[in-house]
């Protein structure tokens, strides 16, 4: 039954890796800058729900709506005096790039410093809901299927508003033909800043739901951004369905190298799979 | 006469990129002069001692607690008024000269060479980290300084050849050779696991085990290495769980071995023994593992219950100035302040040399234990006479279960299941 | 005003001359009047990210795509030197062999990535880098996780002086690139891609070609770390950051150019040491936030503004 087990956890952890990927496909996706302070979104709701679970005692699965918040309020101001002035200032799009790619380092810097000066370096951490419950014979602590559920149930709702919403489809629109959507009326500024909000609030998200079972400390995002960036290119940028199945091809390889070869060699085979992909299709397995 | 207009105007727009430049690099000379020339006292009326420690950066809580113990000895030996150097016949006091290196390598050895240039210091106190370490120490080596590095556990920046660099506090190999003994004590340990991160002190620590275990002639039945920070670990444990074995390892950063514990919890590994290091005596495990951790054995390299004199004394005067108990980088950071202490005060003058031989020739009791230095297979200056010990949390704290003259409590075996 | 360009050009170049050879001198004689290893310490640290600046610069710069892989021929150059120099071989040599390992490096990578539109290619260059972190991670026969230490040969003087050199010798080679025939090819392709491509120029030999170029530089910078810091290891060789500073420091200064750079490096440089040693633990914070207004003040350097200031000044004088 060992295949069982891989097979649920490889499915938990894709469920994770899936909410921090989609918000990073949409936001290299669509609109085309590498936010490489991604991961540190993640970290910013972990230290969250960590502060607001230790000291009022609120429930993890409360504290993500003020994860969810937090990213918000600082994807607007991001997005706002940052991105929207630098994108009228630049040229062309390899200036914005490399300009972007500084910007977002910075926040990243930022955003890790100030939660170093607010609670330390070192790791912290609780525990809740481990007690582990029966799946189809296999033991899987009881939080790890919550993450799970909430996981996929974001991805849906996800699915939902980009495909049922006015908004939602508008942010179609936009990702496929920039002009165009100009054209159609649709108020682009508004919309960069509701991608930019979606995209890091589900990463805050995931750093709630990941407090719960890691010991965290402010330099976590570097490892949860390799893997996003991964999974995005793999499924291709800004093709949700990709980062659904790119998370889920990532989770599972994880389970089963680590399992039959060795988990020395995890990251090392994110990293070829990834290069592999880009040369041969660039665009990932679901270009659109 | 269109040239000599044009003549006109090119020289005054190139002085201006001359200026501009000339005055960018002055500026820039100008204030570094500015912000490291201090003038320096000629004559001596005290003792100077250096360190860059990394303040911020990954390790600054721990390091924070380290500058807490030496503030603490420092303000201790002032109040008498100073340590009793011979070469004056008087007290002189002692000043702390501390630096930021942010855990960078290429900073600290910057920041060195400026203590014993510039500030001119007579002796050093080593960075946090050892990795930092290895390049601190070669500059030390090079102006024939001695340099004890309180929390560089590393064999290998000691089997170097150097002189100068003194340990101060066990080394990993000696991390190791506890937990082989202790399972050496328990003939029904005979199946291993080690699972070890890709941690540099955890995987060092890891080949020593391994070294020992089979020396020892039990079964290792499972040995891998992971990389450190990943995120899910139940094929590897599952892996292990596998083989069935009595006694668990896990070595790695705090945050690895919470994983590798609550996975092993999750999925029902219930070994005799199950010890892990690094980060067993951090106050977060307990927080973070909270009942979990009950009848989990770790590396303790100083416990408060220690029978060492002046301990229990460091103790109260730490818990009282901090408000916490000294964690165990505060103990290693107080008793090299203490070998230093002995070392000038029983040396002939306070020029290095006298002060290395000093050291050399110490045999003392500190709070960490008996200190003299020595040479043990090929590693030089270590402790000749480290004990590193096994605790066990019952009831929420750590005790020490091995080496038995040093228990505080009897041992719990085999490990009760997962509460 | 043919007449006038062309004399401009002449007494540009030899008042920059001037000026340049002044700093040199300087430069090369200031561990003799003034041997405090201290700021000896601090400029070989500033060289060593002029030069990865540069290289930068040499590639992004010209040719518009960002790598983010420099961490890669960085470590390279620091592994090869550590072997060679820990073999028995003369630093100076190794640090070459270094070079020339990073080149073969980089026409591997170039050859396989360079067809591939920014984006991409910033992740793939990124990857690289990583890549190769997890394999001297796990390749125990160079130390591993555990890393390589080096017998201390270097002396502070001799470091310094390579640095300098090594320094020296990047900035005059990107400065005979811009002004060379590549060099403006390069241009042609960073402006228009298409464009280049009709006027019948090869963009994928000119990229290879100054991404090779580009990658020479820290490889040999790599071996000069090693052989200063007497210790390596994966993590800490086969830094993002290495890339990142690179990136900063050129962005600020000024991509594109050559003096850009180093501009960029010593004034951020000068305004990072300033704001570390002052504000111990908030200074990656205020270090962030003065990054950001920077670049939304002058996202393309400053070189730019500061030639536009010169322009200025000599056409009024007409």
């Amino acid at each position: 039954m060992i295949q069982l087990s891989l097979f649920l956890y490889g499915l938990i952890t894709a469920g994770i890796y899936s909410l921090i990927a989609l918000g990073f496909s949409l936001s290299s996706g669509t609109l085309h800058i590498l936010n490489i302070a991604h991961g540190d979104f993640v970290m910013i709701g972990a230290y969250i729900t960590y502060w607001l679970f230790t000291l009022y005692n609120v429930n993890p699965l409360l504290s993500i709506i003020f994860s969810f918040s937090a990213s918000l309020i600082i994807a607007f101001f991001v997005d706002k005096l940052v991105i929207n002035p630098l994108e009228l200032k630049c040229k062309n799009i390899e200036e914005f790039h490399s300009v972007s790619v500084l910007v977002f380092f910075a926040l990243s810097m930022l955003l890790q410093n100030m939660v170093f000066l607010l609670w330390g370096a070192n790791y912290v951490g609780y525990t809740y809901l481990d007690t582990p419950i029966l799946i189809l014979g296999v033991p899987i602590a009881a939080i790890r299927l919550i993450i799970a559920i909430v996981a996929y149930l974001c991805a849906i709702t996800l699915h939902l508003f980009l495909f049922e919403t006015y908004t939602g489809t508008s942010i179609r629109a936009f990702s496929q033909n920039k002009e165009r959507a100009l054209l159609i009326g649709i108020n682009v500024n508004r919309l960069r800043f509701i991608i930019l909000g979606i995209s890091v609030a589900l990463a805050g998200i995931a750093g709630s739901l990941i407090s719960a079972l890691y010991a965290i400390f402010p330099a976590i995002g570097g490892s949860y951004l390799i893997r996003a960036m991964c999974i995005a290119a793999l499924g291709g940028l800004g093709s949700m369905k990709g980062a659904i199945f790119g998370s889920i091809i990532l989770g599972f390889s994880e389970s089963f190298v680590t399992f039959y070869i060795g988990s020395g060699l995890q990251d090392l085979l994110a990293y070829s799979v990834l290069v592999l992909i880009l040369l041969v299709k660039p665009s990932g397995l679901f270009a659109r | 006469m269109t040239i000599l207009l044009s003549k006109k105007a090119i020289t005054r727009t190139q002085a201006i990129i001359v200026i501009v430049i000339i005055l960018i690099a002055a500026i820039a000379t100008g204030v570094y002069f500015a912000l490291i020339s201090r003038p320096q006292t000629p004559t001596k009326n005290e003792i100077v001692i250096g360190c860059s420690l990394s303040l911020s950066g990954a390790n600054s809580a721990q390091a924070t607690n380290q500058l807490n113990a030496y503030k603490l000895w420092v303000d201790q030996v002032n109040e008498k008024g100073g340590l009793f150097v011979r070469e004056y016949g008087t007290r002189l006091p002692i000043r702390l000269v501390v630096y930021d290196d942010a855990g960078d390598a290429t900073t600290a050895v910057k920041l060195y060479e400026k203590l014993i240039t510039e500030d001119k210091v007579d002796v050093l106190l080593g960075p946090y980290s050892s990795a930092v370490f290895f390049a601190v120490s070669t500059v030390a080596e090079k102006y024939h300084m001695p340099i004890i590095g309180p929390t560089a556990a590393s064999n290998d920046i000691y089997t170097r050849g150097y002189n100068y660099t003194f340990i101060g506090q066990q080394t990993v190999s000696n991390w190791a050779d506890a937990v082989v003994s202790y399972i050496n004590s328990k003939s029904d340990l005979q199946k291993i696991a080690i699972a070890a991160s890709s941690f540099r002190v955890a995987m060092m620590m890891a080949s020593f085990v391994k070294e020992g275990i089979e020396g020892i002639d039990r079964e290792l039945i499972f040995y891998e290495e992971y990389p450190t920070g990943t995120q899910d670990l139940t094929a590897l444990v599952q892996k292990m769980k596998d083989n069935n074995p009595d006694a668990v390892i896990s070595l790695g950063t705090l945050a690895d071995n919470v994983l590798f514990v609550r996975t092993c919890k999750e999925l029902n590994v219930n070994p005799k023994f199950f010890y892990i290091a690094v980060g067993y005596d951090a106050p977060q495990l307990l927080d973070t593992l909270g009942e979990t951790a009950e009848g989990l054995c770790g590396m303790i390299t100083f416990h408060v219950k220690l029978p060492y004199p002046g301990l229990e004394e460091f103790v109260e005067k730490y818990k009282s100035k901090y408000g916490l108990l000294p964690p165990s980088e505060c103990a290693d950071a107080y008793t090299t302040c203490q070998i230093y202490q002995a070392a000038i005060e029983s040396a002939n003058s306070l020029n290095p040399e006298s002060i290395k031989e000093a050291l050399l020739q110490l045999d003392i009791m500190t709070i960490k234990g008996r200190f003299k230095y020595g040479e043990v297979n090929g590693a030089r200056w270590i402790n000749i006479y480290q004990v590193t010990y096994v605790g066990q949390v019952q009831n929420g704290t750590v005790e020490l279960i091995w080496p038995r003259a040093y228990a505080t409590s009897e041992e719990i075996y085999p490990k009760p299941p997962w509460r | 005003m043919m007449d006038d360009m062309i004399l401009k050009s002449f007494y540009s170049k030899s008042k920059m001359f001037l000026s340049a050879a002044t700093i040199i001198t300087i430069l090369i004689f200031l561990p003799f009047i003034y041997p405090n290893l201290y700021i000896l310490s601090f400029l070989i640290t500033i060289f060593i990210s002029t030069i990865l600046a540069e290289s930068f610069n040499i590639f992004s710069g010209y040719s518009g795509l960002v790598c983010l892989g420099y961490a890669a021929f960085y470590g390279i150059g620091a592994y090869a030197s550590a072997i060679l120099i820990n073999s028995g071989i003369s630093p100076f040599i190794s640090f070459i062999i270094s070079g020339v390992a990073g080149v073969a490096l980089a026409a591997f990578i170039g050859s396989i990535t360079l067809r591939l539109r920014s984006i991409y290619f910033v992740m793939v260059t990124f990857s690289f880098g990583e890549i190769l972190r997890e394999i001297f991670r796990n390749w125990k026969a160079v130390g591993g996780a555990l890393g390589i230490t080096l017998p201390p040969t270097y002396t502070y003087v001799a470091v310094y002086f390579v640095t300098l050199l090594t320094m020296l010798t990047c900035v005059v080679v990107t400065y005979k690139l811009e002004k060379s025939k590549i060099g403006l090819y390069l241009v042609a392709i960073r402006e228009n891609e298409e464009a280049a491509e009709a006027l019948g120029i090869n963009v994928f030999k000119y990229r290879i070609i100054a991404f090779c170029l580009s990658c020479f530089f820290p490889s040999v910078t790599g071996g000069l770390y090693a052989w200063w810091m007497t210790y390596i290891d994966p993590p800490t060789v086969f830094s993002i950051l290495v890339s990142l500073n690179a990136i900063i420091m050129t962005t600020f200064g000024g991509k594109g150019t050559w003096l850009g750079p180093i501009l960029g490096t010593l004034i951020l440089g000068t305004i990072g040491e300033i704001l570390w040693a002052n504000f111990p633990y908030a200074y990656l914070s205020i270090y962030a936030v003065a990054l950001i207004l920077i670049v939304l003040f002058l996202p393309e350097g400053l070189i730019k503004p500061l030639q536009a200031i010169i322009s200025s000044a000599s056409t009024d004088k007409k």
